[in-house]
């Protein structure tokens, strides 16, 4: 009885022990404190085309310094302002995924979004046409004057389907472009 | 008069590692690293964040959104791809933030933060 008592001990205790402490999704901090590498762009609180260039140019040349390669970023037909790339894994992914985290906090997390909100989204003539389709399919009406992600979600009501819509679309409009769509939802007016 | 139940030390042992694993169940069911679509909502002091993601059979995705409260960070997500490497974080605004990835094989989790320098909540 005894062996048995201490087996039920060991086997909660290493269960109770490899669970998650507490899966809130964040510390007691509410807000974003950015890295001192992002300060330079983010401290008169707008951030300019150029300045989001050279924040992408510094988050690439850390990850490929890091040793993983990076395709040269091209500008997202979704929004026409964020900038897109493929990374390639090689080794063990929690190394890569490590470095990856490090490089995006300390040049790029913060201040690409800040670029992307102070700027108008439009999204790219085939993809829009794809995407309308696609809504149109789903039984959504159009106004026919939507230009971006906003208008679209706005039409449809619904932020899911135009999110089901671009990924679907996606690679047969741009087949040869990152697979990795970032969306932004945000209101920029 | 008295009954004395007296197992056998193996059918006693047996028992109480069946109790042990159905005590472990639940425990092992709620761990984070279960497959893509843990969908459920997220507690942090200063608010509650729901955490989702899927797969369409041709792309993953995953959204962060704002419950209730007023944490002030941005929201952010990602996906653990099939190949264990992450895509590139998506940062939104405090009320939502859409990561996506274009691929017939299913990304593993989704990846959620409620702030830049928040922990990460698999879904």
């Amino acid at each position: 009885m005894r062996k048995a008592t201490i087996i039920v001990a060991v086997i909660l205790a290493a269960v109770t022990g490899c669970a998650p402490a507490r899966p809130d999704g964040g510390q007691e901090s509410s807000g974003d404190i950015p890295l001192p590498g992002q300060d330079w762009a983010l401290k008169d609180g707008k951030v300019s085309t150029a300045e989001y260039r050279t924040a992408m140019g510094r988050f690439i040349s850390c990850v490929r310094d890091a040793g993983y390669p990076v395709s040269d970023p091209v500008r997202s037909p979704a929004d026409n302002l964020t900038l897109i790339y493929d990374m390639t894994l090689k080794g063990k992914p929690n190394v890569f995924n490590k470095a990856v985290q490090r490089c995006n906090t300390a040049h790029l997390s913060l201040i690409e979004p800040t670029f992307v909100e102070a700027h108008t989204q439009v999204m790219a003539t085939p993809l829009r046409a794809a995407v309308s389709d696609c809504l149109r399919h789903k039984g959504v009406a159009l106004t026919h004057r939507e230009h971006n992600l906003m208008d679209f979600a706005s039409s449809a009501q619904s932020e899911t389907k135009v999110v089901d819509c671009v990924t679907k679309r996606w690679t047969k409009v741009y087949p040869t472009l990152p697979a990795a769509v970032p969306l932004r939802f945000t209101a920029w007016r | 008069m008295t009954v004395k139940f007296a197992w056998p030390t193996r059918k006693t042992a047996a028992a109480a590692g069946m109790t042990a694993m159905l005590a472990i169940a639940p425990l092992l069911i709620s761990t984070d690293a279960q497959a893509l679509g843990n969908n459920r909502t997220v507690e942090r002091s200063c608010g509650k964040n729901y955490v989702s993601s899927g797969f369409t059979g041709r792309q993953s995705w995953a959204q962060t959104q704002k419950s209730s409260g007023d944490c002030a960070g941005r929201l952010s997500a990602a996906l653990v791809r099939s190949d264990g490497a992450w895509t590139a974080r998506v940062y939104g605004n405090s009320s939502s933030a859409y990561a996506t990835h274009n691929s017939t094989s299913s990304a593993r989790n989704g990846l959620h933060w409620g702030c830049d320098a928040c922990n990460v909540t698999y879904s």
